[in-house]
C-alpha cells in the first residue's frame, strides 16, 4: 500500500509545484517581454537618429556646392551599404519639403505621402534638432520611422531623410528574447525539482516509506525495527509514537527476560531464539534491543542527489565557453596549431576521466565512499578557483587536469555508494536515479554557464562553479550518512587479463571500433568542442552556445527511455544503433545548408535523437555479444572493458575535431567527423546484420557520461 | 516544523523562490546583455563613420599622423551622440595620434586596449572598464595592414539606469508573483493534503492511546477503523492489533519454575 500511498502523495505535491512554477515563470516571462519592448524601440530609434545624423552631414558635403537636393549621385549606393550593415533599417528615403520622394531604397513605401507632406512633420523635425529633444517617431505600415532634417547652407530645411526601422525586426528581437526566457523557464524548472527532491521529496517520502516499513515488520510480529523521525511534524510524532510503541514492547520483553534470568530460567549462553520459547513465549515473535532496533531504510539516493547534482552542474557550467577562454590565454606555439591548443583542456580531462575511472573504483572502495566523495570535490572546488585564476595555457592544461580527476573521484565514488546501497530490488531504479542527475546537470548546466560567462565573464563563472562544488562538500558533510555496504557487491578490480580477455572478442572488438569509439568522437568533438567555436563564429555569444548545447541535454533526457523502451520491444537493437550512427553522422554535414544558428541548433537536436537512439540498445547490445565473458568474468568487469574503450573516442573526439578544423575549416571539421560516424555505422550494420539480440537490456549509468 | 501545513508552506515558499530568483536573475542578465547590444550598435554607427574616412584617407597615401582633418573629424562625430564620451585614434603601436581628450595626446592607449586589439586579429574589439565601455575597430591600408586603432569610450551610465529601472520592475514584479504563488500553492497542498493530515492526526491520536495502554494509563478504548478507511489507517490499526496481543503475549507469559538443566 504504502508505494501507491507515497506515489500519488508525491504526484499531488510535483503536480501543483509545477502548476505553480509554470505559470509564475510565465508571468515573469510576459513583464519582460512588454518591458524589453518599451527598451528596444527607443533604442532602435536613437540608433536610427545617430545614423541619420551620419547621412545628412554627408549629403549636406554636395549641397554646400550648391548642388540641387534632387540632383545628388550615388545616394542609393549610400543607402544600400546602410542598410547592409544594419539590418534593423528597412528602408531610407528623402523627400523634399512638400513630402515628395526625391530618394529611396529597401522596402516599398506604403501610404507615406500623407506621412511626408505633413506639416506637423517639417516643424518636428526642425525642433527636434534645434532643442536636441527626444525624439518622436511614427509608425508607417510595417516601420517605425525615424525622420531628420536636411538643412540648405542657409540653415533652412530643404528635405528630410526617413529611416524605417523593421518592425519584424523589433519582433524578432522580442522572438529571441521569449526562446532565451523559455530556456531560463526550462532551466528554473529542472533546478527547482532538484531543490524539491532535496528538501521535501526525498525526505518525507523516505520518513513516510520508512514507517509504513517499520509498521509493516510490527504487524508481522517483527520488532527489530524502528522509523526515522526528523520533524516535529503529524508525520514525525506518529513515527516517533511508533517508535515508542515498539521500543516499549522490546522493553516490557527485556523485563520479562531480565525475570527469567534472575529466577534461574534462562542461562547466559542460551541462544536469543530458544528464549523467547522458554519463557513461555507461544507466539513467533522477533524482539529488538529497547532503543537500539534497526533503522528500516536508508534516505541515501534523496542525500546523495543534492551534492551529486551541484558537483556536476559545476564542471557543466564551462561546457559552453572552455574553448573560448582557452581562446583568450592562447598563445602561438611553435608547430601546434591554435585549433589543437583550443581542445587541449577538452582533451586533458577526458582523458585524466578515461584513465582514472578503472583505477580509482577500488581506491573509493578503500577510504570510504563519503570520504572519497569530499576528496573529489573539494580538488574541484580548487581547480576550479585556480582555473579562475589561469594565466596561460600551461598551467590551464594542468587545472584542468585536476578537474578530470575531481570529475572522475565524484563519479566513481557517487556510483560505488549507489551499488554499494542498492538491493537487487533497487539497484535499477537507484542506478536510473544516478543517470537522471547527468542528464538534468548536463541539461541546466552549459545554459546558467552561458549567460554567466556572457555576463560576469569566463573567470568569474569558474568562482560560481568553485561556489557550487564548496555548497556540494557543506551538503555532503551536513547530510550524507556514513559508508556502509548493504548489497554485499564487492566491485571486482579491472585487470589487464580482463582487458584482453575481452576484447578477444572480436563482436566486441567490432562494436567497440565501429559504434562505442565513434559516437563519443561525435559527442565530445563535435559538441563540447566544435559547437562553442561555431556558434561564437557565427557571431553569437556564448549563452547561445549554452542554449544550444542544452538541446543536447533536453532531447537525450526525453529520447534515452524512450528510445530504450522501443528498441527493447522491438528488439532490434543493432538496427537502432546502426541507424543512430548513420543519423549522427548526417548531422556533420548540416553545415553545407548554411551559416546561421538554426544550423548548430540542428546540429545538436540531430545529434542527441541519434545518441538517444543508439546509447541504451549498444549498452544492452555488449551483453547480447559477450555472453560468454559475463558468465566468465562478470557482467561489471565486462561492461568495466566497455567504458575503458569507449572513453578512447572522449580523449579522440576533441583532437580530430580540431586537426579537421584546423586544416579544412568548420566544414571539413563537422564533415568528416559526420563521414566517420556514417561509415563506422555501415560497417557495423554489414558485420552484424547476423547477430540476434536476446539480453535483456541493462540500465548502465555510464551510458550517458562524458 | 510542528504541522504538516507548515512544512509544506516552507517547500513551496523554497521552491518557488529558488526558482523565481533564478529566473529573474538570468532574465535580468539577458537585458543587459541585450540592450549593451544595442547601445554598443550605435556606437558602432559612428565609429564605422571615423572608420571609412580613415580608411579612404589611408588609401589616397595619406599618412595617419599627417593627415590634420582627423582631429576636427572626431570632435564632429564625439557630437553625433551624447552617448559617447571620448574618440581616441591611436597607431598601431598605441601612441595617441588624436583625441577628443587633449590630455591623451602624444601617450599610449591603456594597454587592457592594445592587447584587446591584438587579440582580435584585424576585427572589432571591445573593453569593459570600470566606467566605461570601449568599442574599437582597426584602421587597415589598402593591403590589410593595420595601421592604427579607432577606440570609442562610452559611458556605463545609460546602461546602468535603464538596467536600474528595469531589475527594479522584474524585482517587484516577481515578489508579486512569489507571495501570490506561495499563497495559492500553500492553500492547494493543504486542500490536496488534508486527509493525509486527517489521517496522521487521527493514528496520532490512535496510537498515543495505546501508548497510554501500555503505560498502565486508564484510557478510552481506541475505536475500530471504519469500512472506508484508508490503507494506511488499516495498517496503523493492525499495527496497534499486533502491539496489544504482544504485549499481551508477553504478560500472560508463565514462567516455568524449573531451572532450563532440568529439561
Amino acid at each position: 500500500m504504502n508505494a501507491d500511498y507515497i506515489r500519488k502523495l508525491n504526484i499531488k505535491l510535483v503536480g501543483i509545484v509545477t502548476l505553480a512554477l509554470i505559470i509564475s515563470l510565465s508571468v515573469i516571462i510576459v513583464v519582460s517581454l512588454q518591458l524589453a519592448e518599451k527598451y528596444i524601440v527607443p533604442e532602435l530609434k536613437t540608433k536610427a537618429f545617430t545614423q541619420g545624423q551620419v547621412l545628412t552631414t554627408l549629403i549636406g558635403q554636395p549641397l554646400s556646392y550648391q548642388i540641387n537636393i534632387s540632383e545628388l549621385v550615388g545616394v542609393s549606393d549610400l543607402f544600400k551599404g546602410v542598410i547592409e550593415d544594419n539590418p534593423e533599417f528597412g528602408f531610407l528615403a528623402i523627400s523634399d519639403v512638400q513630402g515628395k520622394i526625391l530618394y529611396h531604397f529597401g522596402d516599398p513605401l506604403v501610404d507615406a505621402s500623407a506621412y511626408m507632406s505633413s506639416k506637423g512633420l517639417l516643424n518636428e523635425a526642425g525642433q527636434l534638432v534645434a532643442t536636441g529633444g527626444k525624439l518622436k517617431s511614427a509608425s508607417l505600415g510595417k516601420h517605425h520611422v525615424v525622420s531628420l532634417p536636411i538643412f540648405s547652407t542657409e540653415h533652412s530645411i530643404i528635405g528630410l531623410l526617413h529611416i524605417g526601422i523593421k518592425a519584424s525586426y523589433v519582433q524578432n528581437i522580442l522572438n529571441e528574447l521569449l526562446l532565451d526566457l523559455a530556456v531560463i523557464l526550462v532551466v528554473s524548472l529542472f533546478v527547482a525539482f532538484e531543490v524539491l527532491y532535496f528538501i521535501s521529496g526525498g525526505k518525507q517520502s523516505g520518513q513516510f516509506d520508512m514507517l509504513c516499513r517499520t509498521i509493516g515488520a510490527a504487524i508481522n510480529n517483527d520488532f527489530t525495527q524502528r522509523g526515522y523521525h526528523a520533524g516535529r511534524d503529524e508525520l514525525g510524532r506518529v513515527a516517533a509514537l511508533i517508535d515508542a510503541a515498539i521500543n516499549k514492547i522490546n522493553e516490557r520483553y527485556v523485563g520479562l527476560v531480565a525475570k527469567a534470568r534472575n529466577s534461574g530460567v534462562l542461562t547466559p549462553e542460551m541462544i536469543p531464539d530458544k528464549v523467547a520459547d522458554t519463557i513461555g513465549i507461544k507466539k513467533k515473535i522477533r524482539f529488538g534491543e529497547p532503543g537500539n532496533e534497526t533503522q528500516s531504510y536508508s534516505n541515501y539516493l534523496g542525500t546523495l542527489r543534492a551534492p551529486l547534482f551541484l558537483s556536476l552542474m559545476a564542471e557543466d557550467l564551462s561546457r559552453s565557453f572552455i574553448p573560448l577562454f582557452t581562446k583568450q590565454l592562447y598563445v602561438p606555439a611553435k608547430g601546434i596549431s591554435a585549433e589543437f591548443i583550443l581542445g587541449m583542456p577538452i582533451m586533458v580531462f577526458m582523458l585524466l576521466v578515461a584513465v582514472l575511472q578503472p583505477v580509482l573504483a577500488g581506491w573509493s572502495e578503500r577510504i570510504g565512499r563519503k570520504q572519497s566523495l569530499l576528496i573529489g570535490m573539494l580538488t574541484g572546488c580548487f581547480a576550479f578557483v585556480m582555473t579562475a585564476n589561469a594565466f596561460s595555457i600551461y598551467d590551464l592544461l594542468l587545472w584542468r587536469a585536476l578537474s578530470g580527476v575531481s570529475w572522475a573521484i565524484v563519479f566513481v565514488a557517487s556510483q560505488g555508494l549507489i551499488l554499494d546501497k542498492a538491493t537487487a530490488n533497487t539497484r535499477t531504479r537507484d542506478i536510473a536515479f544516478f543517470v537522471g542527475v547527468i542528464m538534468v546537470s548536463s541539461l541546466c548546466g552549459p545554459p546558467i554557464g552561458g549567460i554567466l560567462a556572457d555576463n560576469l565573464g569566463f573567470r568569474a563563472t569558474f568562482y560560481v562553479s568553485a561556489g557550487l562544488s564548496l555548497v556540494a562538500v557543506i551538503v555532503l558533510l551536513r547530510f550524507l550518512e556514513g559508508d556502509t555496504n548493504v548489497s554485499g557487491l564487492v566491485q571486482r578490480k579491472l585487470r589487464l587479463l580482463d582487458i584482453v580477455s575481452v576484447l578477444s572478442n572480436w563482436r566486441f572488438l567490432l562494436l567497440i571500433l565501429t559504434a562505442g569509439i565513434p559516437a563519443k568522437i561525435a559527442l565530445i568533438g563535435i559538441c563540447f568542442y566544435l559547437i562553442p567555436l561555431y556558434v561564437t563564429h557565427l557571431g553569437d555569444s556564448s549563452a547561445m552556445a549554452g542554449r544550444v548545447l542544452m538541446l543536447y541535454g533536453l532531447v537525450m533526457v526525453i529520447g534515452v527511455p524512450i528510445a530504450a523502451r522501443i528498441s527493447d520491444h522491438m528488439r532490434k537493437r543493432k538496427e537502432f544503433i546502426g541507424v543512430g550512427l548513420i543519423l549522427s553522422g548526417i548531422t556533420g554535414f548540416f553545415v553545407l545548408l548554411g551559416n546561421n544558428i538554426f544550423v548548430p541548433i540542428c546540429i545538436v537536436l540531430l545529434l542527441g535523437l541519434a545518441q538517444a537512439i543508439s546509447i541504451a540498445p549498444q549498452t544492452a547490445f555488449v551483453a547480447d555479444i559477450c555472453n560468454e565473458e559475463i558468465t566468465r568474468l562478470g557482467e561489471g568487469t565486462v561492461y568495466g572493458v566497455y567504458r575503458l574503450m569507449e572513453r578512447i573516442g572522449n580523449v579522440l573526439g576533441p583532437i580530430l575535431a580540431a586537426l579537421m578544423l584546423n586544416f579544412f575549416g568548420f566544414k571539413g571539421a563537422f564533415g568528416s567527423i559526420g563521414l566517420l560516424l556514417i561509415v563506422s555505422g555501415i560497417v557495423f550494420a554489414a558485420v552484424f546484420r547476423q547477430s540476434d539480440d536476446f539480453a535483456i537490456l541493462a540500465t548502465d549509468a555510464e551510458g550517458v557520461e562524458q | 516544523m510542528n504541522s504538516t501545513n507548515g512544512t509544506l508552506f516552507v517547500v513551496v515558499a523554497v521552491v518557488l523562490t529558488f526558482a523565481l530568483g533564478m529566473a529573474t536573475f538570468l532574465t535580468h542578465y539577458k537585458f543587459k546583455s541585450l540592450v549593451s547590444g544595442l547601445m554598443q550598435s550605435r556606437v558602432l554607427v559612428i565609429g564605422n563613420e571615423i572608420q571609412d574616412n580613415v580608411e579612404k584617407s589611408l588609401s589616397l597615401g595619406l599618412s595617419l599622423q599627417e593627415n590634420n582633418t582627423l582631429q576636427g573629424l572626431i570632435e564632429r562625430e564625439l557630437r553625433s551622440d551624447d552617448l559617447i564620451t571620448a574618440i581616441v585614434l591611436s597607431d598601431a603601436a598605441g601612441a595617441v595620434l588624436y583625441s577628443t581628450e587633449p590630455a591623451q595626446q602624444g601617450k599610449k592607449i591603456d594597454k587592457s586596449w592594445l592587447k584587446a586589439s591584438s587579440v582580435s586579429k584585424k576585427e572589432n574589439w571591445t573593453v569593459n572598464e570600470r566606467n566605461a565601455f570601449v568599442a574599437g575597430m582597426p584602421l587597415k591600408n589598402n593591403f590589410g595592414i593595420t595601421l592604427g586603432n579607432v577606440a570609442l569610450s562610452y559611458s556605463k551610465k545609460p546602461l546602468e539606469r535603464s538596467m536600474g529601472i528595469m531589475g527594479n520592475v522584474l524585482q517587484q514584479s516577481a515578489l508579486l508573483v512569489l507571495m501570490i504563488a506561495v499563497i495559492s500553492a500553500s492553500l492547494l497542498l493543504v486542500f490536496a493534503f488534508s486527509r493525509y493530515r486527517k489521517e496522521l492526526l487521527a493514528a496520532e491520536e490512535d496510537l498515543a492511546v495505546l501508548i497510554k495502554d501500555l503505560d498502565g494509563v486508564p484510557h478510552q478504548h481506541v475505536q475500530k477503523p471504519a469500512d472506508n478507511a484508508s490503507p494506511f489507517m488499516q495498517q496503523i490499526h493492525s499495527f496497534i492489533f499486533s502491539v496489544r496481543s504482544t504485549a499481551k503475549e508477553i504478560d500472560s507469559a508463565s514462567i516455568p519454575m524449573t531451572t532450563p538443566n532440568s529439561n
